[in-house]
């Protein structure tokens, strides 16, 4: 009913103050009743406060050298010690892992994402450039810049000797600006770009930073800072080589992973059996690239060959007398890069292994859902830290008596396990969610049951999943700390061993703990960041 | 193509008296209920045949036994020259030759319309990419949705779902097509869409098993009209026969209720 006193009826007019803008905001979400307001006070002077003595602790009544003192020793443990490396001159080999992972890291940047479309619209939108060929000189530009500044940071570097802290802490921030400025302009895996040069540009800042000068060498220095072309090597290799694929990428970070855990435990020159396995295994993934992408031949002859060649390599090294790698105990490995390591190794397998249970818990054959239903209730009933504590005792029954297991590999198994437990059930109940004329439909086109499960199920499962299975994945990384109830130190226990063994760092265990919380917390928000973007380009919730 | 000439075989065919369904005396249980009442009957090649029945009656378990969505445990059938028996290289060569839509039209989320039709061709069939996706663009000219080849099925409405389905079945070059109630769960005006697919479909000669409530289209289109009750055929006759004069008692009770 159209009311006389309703002159503007059909015509448009602005929404009263109140709905909309900053007062329009804060009515909605902060004032919008009395005890929402009273709470959104309340809340706000607590939030101050523990802001303001937060702060003032971090800043003036912390006492952070202790983050200093234990420097590296974060990072490896103890894995540089006499005890473990006899001569102190092992660092390299963790440095030469974190090269090959960063090169990884910057394949899986130069994967091509639907990212290139995605840069030139921003650049139109925040630039006013005309036409492309504009907009390409001005990125030509700003590479050249960054370039400069970089290649100027290194040549200063080179001297640093008679540089202020000051001048250095400053180096460090046009070096990581360079670097940025470089990576800006290259396009692809935008999700897999930001982590790569988040990670870079760390490296990058330690290398230059002034901050405990003394104890970080020149080839310290150089090998941290070569973790940069390492990453744009990786990103040339994706980008303008036939590696540039998920699946070749993938394989390649498989072999990656076995090649830093060689690096790590090093590889004397005595060929025994477990040498020859190694190399075997190695052997399968390099005959298979060369199979897939060279005109060689079939994959068998070129496993075999290239067995051969590194079994003949090898034997020539030994008798030319070549000591090799000198192997370093895993009971020495330790820090961050322990935490890394098992939380690397059981993502990659629980979720695999999970899923193989899933599907064996939902089977139609009796024995095979027995067994899957006893290992999942079985490992999911039993705490994490039992099980560890088991596996010293109890896994080693499961092999034979001078099998090489050593307590890195039992964690491993253990973690492994157990996540594969829980993760059984995440899928399982994505696999439940689906409607049953899914299968259906599959099975009615003629698809057979592998294929139904494999192209139909599974990739809905899993999508419908994906939070369930990265909080699995953080819980997981977070779990591998537990590895000290078997005396490895990983990286809180690095920190509290040292505290303990230097009485006069005692007031400074807090220090330590929020560092290392920090550090767990930039890893696991990087998981959320990542499954997040993943979620966006599946379209979950959308479809 | 190949491709091409296997369609123009069939429409050769279609003129014939083959039999290409043949069921003897077929029985289903479901626990102790006792679905599937020894169900009789014979389809021929070209046919087009519609089936009615008040929910409960065992008509769309009668369509899902034909192409083993459902296991029938007494009597045969048999479908193009194969018995359907536990055996899988049968399933498997039967499934190929029958294509399926579905009330709820089962399309696949997480793949693309496109995708959703060339699935089955290049896994089952062994077709290139190229040729998939040739024979899907055809296809999905046929129903007349070829600009959202693209897209995802959500961002369909419920009618090109329904096509898209039927596209998507129809990619398999099957031979017998069975409609599962495919317009029960659309608005009117989408129903008519479908339903005209479905009519251009049995012009060009497809054997069409369809259970539907769409008397105007049983009644134009169909060949035959088989009523189910109580999981048996209580009628079998021609659309005009069977509408205007119903033999059965139930038939009429439903009919009545219905028209």
């Amino acid at each position: 009913m159209a009311a006389p006193t309703a002159p503007h009826a059909g015509y448009e007019i602005p929404p009263p103050r109140t709905e909309v803008g900053v007062i329009g905001w804060l009515t909605a979400n902060l004032f919008s009743t009395w005890y929402n307001a009273a709470l959104t006070l309340i809340a706000g002077a607590a939030i101050i406060l523990a802001l303001w003595y937060g702060l003032s602790w971090v800043f003036a009544g912390a006492d952070w050298t202790v983050i200093a003192k234990l420097g590296g020793r974060f990072v490896i443990g103890q894995y540089n010690t006499d005890a473990a490396c006899a001569g102190n001159n092992c660092f390299w080999r963790p440095q030469a892992a974190l090269l090959l992972v960063i090169a990884l890291l910057g394949m899986a940047w130069g994967l091509k994402g639907n990212a290139v479309a995605h840069t030139g619209h921003t650049l139109s939108r925040w630039m006013p450039l005309g036409d492309g060929r504009q907009i390409a000189t001005v990125k030509t530009a700003i590479f050249l810049l960054a370039l400069g500044m970089f290649l100027l940071t290194l040549v200063l570097l080179w001297n640093t000797a008679s540089i202020s802290p000051l001048r250095q802490a400053g180096l460090a921030v046009l070096g990581v600006i360079a670097l940025l400025g470089v990576a800006w302009q290259l396009e692809g895996n935008p999700v897999a770009r930001n982590i790569a040069v988040g990670v870079t540009a760390a490296a990058a800042a330690f290398a230059f930073l002034p901050y405990s000068m003394e104890r970080m060498g020149l080839d310290v220095r150089l090998l941290l800072l070569a973790n940069i072309p390492a990453l744009f090597i990786g990103y040339a290799l994706a980008r303008w080589t036939p590696l540039g694929t998920g699946l070749r990428i993938t394989i390649a970070g498989v072999v990656i992973f076995l090649l830093t855990l060689v690096l790590l435990r090093g590889l004397p020159l005595d060929l025994d059996w477990r040498l020859l396995l190694l190399v075997v295994i190695l052997a399968q993934p390099v005959g298979y690239v060369l199979n897939r992408f060279t005109p060689l031949g079939k994959e068998i002859w070129i496993t075999i060959t290239v067995v051969a060649v590194f079994a003949t390599v090898l034997t020539l090294l030994q008798r030319l007398g070549v000591p090799g790698m000198q192997p370093v105990g895993v009971i020495y490995w330790g820090g961050l890069m322990l935490n890394l390591i098992l939380a690397v190794g059981g993502i990659t397998l629980s979720l695999p292994i999970g899923i193989a249970l899933a599907l064996g818990r939902r089977s139609n054959l009796p024995v095979v859902k027995a067994l899957c239903v006893t290992f999942i209730e079985v490992f999911r009933g039993v705490p994490l830290i039992t099980l560890l504590f088991m596996s010293q005792v109890l896994v080693p029954l499961a092999f034979p008596q001078d099998f090489p297991l050593n307590s890195l590999l039992r964690a491993g198994i253990i973690i492994t396990m157990f996540s594969a437990a829980y993760m059984a059930e995440n899928i399982r109940g994505g696999l439940q969610a689906l409607h049953p004329g899914q299968a259906e439909a599959a099975r009615a086109l003629g698809l057979a049951g592998w294929q139904t499960t494999l192209l139909i199920s599974l990739p809905q499962a899993i999508r419908n999943v994906i939070p369930a299975i990265v909080g699995q994945f953080i819980g997981l990384f977070k779990d591998t700390s537990l590895v000290y109830i078997i005396a490895m130190l990983d990286i809180v226990e690095t920190g509290r061993t040292f505290i303990l063994g230097n009485p006069e760092y005692l007031q400074s265990a807090r220090e330590m703990f929020v560092f290392v919380a920090l550090v767990f917390w930039i890893f696991t928000y990087g998981m959320s960041y990542v499954s997040s973007k993943v979620e966006e380009s599946l379209g979950v919730g959308q479809r | 193509m190949a491709v091409n000439e296997r369609t123009a075989a069939d429409t050769d065919l279609a003129g014939g008296v083959e039999d290409i369904i043949i069921c003897r005396d077929v029985h289903k249980w479901f626990g102790h209920f006792h679905a599937l009442r020894g169900v009789t009957t014979t389809i021929k090649r070209g046919e087009v045949v519609v089936i009615l029945g008040p929910s409960g009656s065992g008509k769309s378990t009668f369509i899902r036994t034909i192409n083993r969505l459902e296991t029938h445990q007494r009597g045969d059938i048999i479908v193009d020259g194969i018995e359907l028996s536990g055996d899988v290289h049968n399933i498997d060569a039967i499934r190929r030759e029958v294509g399926m839509v579905f009330q709820s039209f089962n399309l696949f989320p997480h793949l693309t319309v496109l995708q959703n039709i060339t699935l089955a061709p290049t896994k089952v069939r062994k077709w290139s990419q190229a040729e998939a996706e040739a024979e899907a663009m055809k296809q999905l000219e046929r129903v007349r949705i070829p600009e959202q080849a693209s897209k995802y099925p959500s961002e369909l409405s419920g009618g090109q779902q329904q096509r898209v389905a039927i596209a998507r079945a129809l990619a398999m070059q099957p031979r017998i097509m069975l409609f599962d109630e495919p317009t029960s769960a659309l608005d009117p005006e989408m129903i008519r869409e479908v339903l005209d697919v479905m009519r251009e479909l049995a012009g060009s000669g497809m054997t069409m098993l369809a259970v539907t409530h769409e008397i105007g289209f049983a009644r134009e289109v169909a060949d035959r009209v088989i009523m189910f009750d109580e999981g048996s055929i209580i009628e079998e006759a021609q659309p005009d026969a069977f509408f205007n004069n119903p033999q059965h008692e139930r038939a009429q009770a439903f009919l009545s209720q219905i028209l």
